[in-house]
């Protein structure tokens, strides 16, 4: 075999690799120069990455396209919300003393916990960051996302997961549920109190993102008897209004 | 084109349309799996998969040997943002100006000083001197703690442990845990104001630019003389975030339209 079979794959590379060397836009003579390639198939292989967006023409040349912004934001929407979001939970958790925690949705069946700030106490919740909740029914965080369907698509999430009952308080009848997630649009926050575990009580505030879309679920979770649901959602949204 | 006529280059490019679905903290995307989303055949993946890697634009796990996209797909993606910045920030400077009447300047972290990258000015007699290409402290001026709004107290530890922190002016902080508190106070008003901090009888207010991962990669700031712009900070302060935040969603790429007349 005379000419590798990924070469111009390897060549594309290659070019982007220059390009991101020129912070002010190149133009294809130069970059064929430094990459040492024929003008012609320099020329050939940037008209491809500008039509996949991988590369942008303007009067200043040749730069990188946006595509490779829009990736790596699709790859890494999580760690850019959990990142700004610690000093966030650190000052909610040192002014509530409770545990505070930012969620995101996994699909739209899933909840999974990314960032945690904790109180000085010593009674409260484990280390969640990196934990899935699947029972949605049973989290303050689940209720949120759940509340963001209609009811036809709650009654098709009921029907495919069957919520598990977990402690006498859990909701898993679909009216109670419905009745609930009315409740929680209508306060545009969730609780749960002893419904996922006994004695753990934790509120939650939707973060919204521009347009209006869930970005993520904020809140406190801790012991029932401490912890004080609806004073909790006033510091909780003004921090949900600070992540977006 | 090229000996593989193109082929290889237009799987790689949808090789990473399709690694950007694997997010941190799932386990990576297999060869077989991606030879199934692309609709080729395993070697043809494995191949592709291989040079990505190679390059640093896909990362393999040498545990489950799954992948998942790479470091250098991150930046490029912030070269981006840094051409994007300069090309956006001057409109948005302009603007400020006009509503404002007072000078404005984009600004970045260089080690602890705040260095001044665009600065743009209105036809006053007494203002803030030009500035670009200035650096000044970190510690005592607005932008500084916009640039700061992210750094706990360990990250300012070890950025400012062993720099002097001299007071330039009647209200300069002098220690790390009062920056602490003021850059706290700014981020939970929304933006920075120091008046009297750098020198006496200058104020300015700042807020912190995010590029697409939300790491703070410039300030905005506004800054005159305190008698003119002292009773107008918490109005040009609000203006300035709201211009901040115009320009993290340019670089977000969000589909936020900077309004360059």
């Amino acid at each position: 075999m005379s000419v590798p079979r990924t070469q111009s794959l390897t060549r594309a590379i290659t070019l982007l690799h220059a390009m991101a060397r020129f912070p002010r836009g190149v133009t294809t003579a130069e970059l064929a120069r430094v990459t040492q390639m024929p003008p012609a198939t320099a020329s050939r292989l940037l008209a491809t990455l500008e039509d996949a967006g991988f590369a942008e023409r303007d009067d200043d040349g040749w730069s990188i396209g946006r595509e490779l912004v829009r990736i790596a934001r699709r790859a890494e929407p999580q760690r850019a919300l959990a990142r700004s979001a610690q000093p966030v939970l650190a000052e909610l958790a040192a002014a509530a003393k409770e545990s505070a925690m930012l969620a995101v949705a996994r699909g739209r069946a899933r909840v999974v916990v990314v960032a945690q700030a904790d109180g000085p106490r010593l009674l409260g919740v484990t280390n969640w960051v990196g934990r899935t909740i699947d029972d949605l029914h049973a989290s303050a965080a689940g209720k949120l996302l759940l509340a963001e369907l209609d009811d036809r698509a709650v009654a098709a999430w009921i029907r495919r997961v069957k919520p598990r009952r977990l402690t006498s308080r859990t909701l898993i009848e679909p009216r109670a549920l419905f009745d609930e997630l009315a409740r929680v649009r209508d306060q545009g926050w969730a609780e749960i109190d002893g419904e996922s575990e006994a004695g753990l009580a934790s509120v939650a505030a939707p973060v919204r993102a521009a347009g209006g879309t869930l970005a993520g679920m904020i809140g406190y979770s801790g012991p029932s008897e401490r912890l004080d649901r609806e004073a909790l959602v006033a510091p909780l949204r003004r921090a949900a209004s600070r992540l977006v | 084109m090229e000996g593989d006529g193109g082929s290889s280059l237009r799987r790689g490019l949808r090789a990473l349309d399709v690694l950007a679905e694997v997010s941190e903290t799932d386990a990576g995307l297999g060869v077989v799996d991606l030879a199934r989303r692309l609709g080729v055949d395993k070697s043809q993946a494995s191949r592709t998969l291989r040079v990505l890697a190679d390059h640093g634009l896909a990362d393999r796990d040498p545990a489950t040997r799954a992948y998942r996209l790479g470091p250098r797909v991150f930046a490029y993606a912030a070269r981006v943002s840094e051409r994007r910045l300069l090309r956006t920030a001057p409109a948005v400077l302009e603007r400020l100006v006009d509503e404002l009447g007072e000078r404005a300047h984009l600004s970045v972290l260089d080690g602890s000083s705040v260095l001044t990258l665009l600065s743009h000015s209105p036809p006053h007699a007494v203002q803030a001197a030009g500035w670009a290409g200035r650096t000044v402290p970190v510690y005592c001026t607005a932008a500084g703690r916009a640039l700061l709004a992210d750094h706990d107290a360990v990250a300012l530890h070890a950025l400012l442990d062993g720099v002097d922190l001299p007071a330039r002016g009647p209200d300069t902080v002098a220690f790390i845990e009062e920056l602490e508190a003021r850059i706290r106070e700014a981020a939970e008003r929304g933006f920075a104001i120091a008046d009297g901090e750098l020198e006496p009888g200058l104020a300015a207010v700042a807020a912190p630019v995010r590029r697409f991962d939300g790491r703070i990669v410039a300030a905005l700031n506004v800054s005159g003389p305190s008698f003119r712009f002292g009773p107008r900070l918490a109005e040009a302060g609000a203006e300035v975030a709201r211009c901040a935040a115009e320009l993290s969603g340019a670089l977000a790429d969000h589909q936020v339209a900077i309004d360059a007349t």
